[in-house]
């Protein structure tokens, strides 16, 4: 059985215009996928494809005007209820727990990092100081934080960028959780930093047995850190699957126009099709969302909103995605 | 043979950091561009690259070092004399959003740097303001719109317009497309790779993505902590890195193929701060190549053959290559 296992999962934002009628933006418009035990999954998409928004939804950290209009969360086995109550069930923040985007922003500027690691414990069991400080201090080794009793003592504003990201995948991991989600977790590191952290992240996910789900735009993250990967594109996954199959041979028209946009491909094959916005969540078309910026575009496209095709465990949104020509 | 477009030569650049202090951003470094030529500035944050782009567009002054633009010394000039020359001396930043006037249209916005350079009277000047709107693909339907009504891949293209409007001879392009989604990435080197070859205007293209400098550029220039360490055509640079922090940083890069193998060099520990800057060479703290004579002086460019250069003293016992 799964870990986790996200079925049709719909979020509306639900606003009122200057003209007090009610507007809605369909931002996640079905989306399911599963974890497995052990995996690393990979979600990318550009901006406003609801990557970010699948992480909140999952975490229950959806705040009005966004609402959970459908969908079923489950993770060991059990139910996420209330998904968008906010309150407190200990399941988020202990077994399931997030790795923030930009780490200066997301540490408590006002607190040591000891006594942010010390809290994220208390605040979720039963741990004496003595105990946590312990295991804050061995965790900041863990995430490879030279001279962690020092460090144990500093400001955030005293880390670097890095540092501060090793400090938040530290309090992302100190309970041990079986899940953990990284938002973009190394967006505007340094290259040489960004690999560093990223192998820590791998290296802890293994040692510990963990599942990660990885938010990215970075599909040089997605090749070489995870094991499978999901494609989004307005609010819905249009492709899955595993990341050397989906790197080898993409079943979705979307899912190819991104590879072929990397410098490494436009370097081999020249400058594709590229370009085109997103629709408009207020007011989706009928049929495939996709197919104003398709080539491969046609009648049935405009009709019919294409199912999800399986071929073994990689799967494409797309009408066509048994027809099309080989990348 | 006509002088290259831009010849710095010894920038220094010093910013003050309170109680006495200074951040050395920039160290004594050397840039030239040809006419017609793209070269790519890399280095991580801090290597001083965005300083030298405002450097040698004179946005902020000199602490010393000499700036030739067209073959004409512009390090003194008083900005009553610089102004004509800015519009052949063009600048694009990362963020599109601040670049631009909110409650300005998109179609003002264009004509402006027309109003500023040229003697074109309104008329002309929107007929231009259109052909420019063209040039860069954008929908002409725009031009009635506020800069908060366009995308961001659409905001950088009117900046780009904006440079092109007078025709400049270089443009110098700050992080162009590193706020922008992957597609829309595409589609900016698309439309630079087209004006490049339209209007033969030299870029000087300052990045960190290393993919994108090797698809964009004919050469490269390396800097760490405000000092030029390696440089050289690009295709060469980055098949025979030449210097420890430029193998290491090229090795960190992390291709969109999974099966690529990665060969990861590791720096040791974390960039000095450019407020105590060590002597001698300044990357030897993280270098896993360091001897003990790369502290003492500053290592001087060896040459490599075809205008590949790297400073490193390293290179004449074959020390510099570091090994998986």
């Amino acid at each position: 059985m799964s870990l986790l296992t996200v079925e049709d999962l719909h979020v509306h934002f639900v606003t009122r215009g200057l003209d007090n009628r009610v507007r809605v933006a369909r931002a996640l418009n079905g989306v399911s996928f599963e974890i497995e035990e052990g995996e690393v999954l990979g979600v990318v998409g550009e901006t406003g494809a609801g990557k970010s928004l699948t992480a909140l939804a999952l975490l229950g950290m959806l705040r009005p005007p966004a609402v959970v209009a459908a969908g079923r969360i489950r993770f060991e086995g059990r139910e996420l209820a209330a998904l968008d109550s906010g309150a407190p069930d200990h399941i988020r923040g202990t077994r399931l727990t997030l790795i923030p985007q930009s780490p200066h922003t997301s540490l408590d500027p006002l607190s040591r990092i000891g006594e942010q690691l010390v809290r994220m414990q208390r605040e979720h069991g039963r741990v004496s100081r003595a105990d946590a400080l312990r295991r804050a201090r061995g965790m900041l080794d863990e995430v490879h934080i030279p001279a962690p009793e020092q460090r144990l003592k500093a400001w955030p504003h005293q880390l670097s960028g890095g540092m501060a990201q090793r400090v938040l995948i530290a309090m992302a991991l100190i309970n041990r959780p079986r899940l953990v989600i990284a938002d973009e977790p190394t967006t505007g590191l340094d290259v040489t930093v960004q690999a560093a952290v990223l192998d820590t992240l791998r290296e802890l996910v293994r040692a510990h047995a963990m599942s990660a789900l990885i938010i990215t735009h970075d599909l040089g993250i997605v090749a070489h850190y995870c094991d499978r990967v999901a494609v989004m594109f307005a609010g819905s996954i249009i492709e899955q699957g595993p990341t050397r199959a989906v790197f080898r041979g993409q079943r979705h028209p979307y899912t190819r126009a991104l590879v072929a946009s990397t410098p490494k491909r436009i370097a081999e094959r020249g400058y594709g099709q590229v370009g085109g916005t997103p629709p408009d969540l207020y007011a989706l078309p009928a049929g495939c969302l996709y197919r104003d910026r398709c080539a491969m575009a046609a009648e049935i496209c405009v009709t019919t909103p294409p199912v999800v095709r399986f071929e073994h465990a990689h799967a494409a949104r797309c009408h066509f995605s048994a027809q099309l020509p080989p990348p | 043979m006509s002088p290259p477009i831009l010849a710095a030569s010894e920038l220094v650049k010093r910013f003050p950091a309170g109680r006495g202090r200074q951040v050395h951003a920039v160290n004594g470094v050397d840039l030239e561009i040809g006419r017609g030529e793209a070269v790519g500035l890399v280095g991580e944050s801090g290597s001083g690259k965005s300083t030298i782009g405002m450097l040698v567009t004179r946005l902020i002054p000199l602490t010393a070092g000499r700036v030739c633009f067209d073959g004409r010394d512009i390090t003194a000039l008083p900005e009553r004399e610089m102004r004509p020359l800015r519009a052949s001396l063009q600048i694009v930043f990362q963020d599109p959003w601040g670049a631009l006037n909110p409650r300005m249209t998109i179609g003002k916005a264009l004509e402006e740097p027309l109003k500023l350079h040229t003697d074109l009277e309104a008329g002309a000047r929107a007929l231009r303001g259109r052909e420019l709107a063209e040039r860069v693909r954008l929908p002409l339907a725009s031009l009635d719109r506020f800069p908060h009504e366009l995308s961001g891949g659409q905001l950088q293209r009117v900046c780009i317009a904006r440079a092109l409007a007078t025709r400049p001879k270089l443009i110098v392009l700050d992080e162009p497309t590193s706020s922008l989604d992957l597609s829309v990435r595409a589609g900016i080197l698309q439309l630079l790779d087209q004006i490049r070859r339209e209007s033969g205007v030299a870029i000087l293209f300052i990045s960190h993505d290393l993919e994108t400098v090797e698809l964009v550029t004919d050469r490269v220039v390396v800097l760490y902590l405000g000092n030029v360490v390696e440089q050289g055509p690009t295709r060469k640079l980055f098949a025979e890195p030449a210097h420890p922090y430029t193998q290491t940083l090229l090795s960190a890069s992390l291709p969109p193929d999974p099966d690529v193998m990665l060969a990861r060099h590791t720096a040791i520990g974390e960039v000095p701060s450019p407020i105590n800057l060590p002597p001698g060479c300044a990357f030897a703290s993280r270098c896993p190549a360091a001897i003990p004579a790369c502290r003492g002086a500053r290592p001087p460019a060896v040459a490599l053959g075809g205008q590949h250069a790297a400073a490193c003293i390293r290179i004449a016992d074959g020390g510099n290559v570091l090994s998986h």
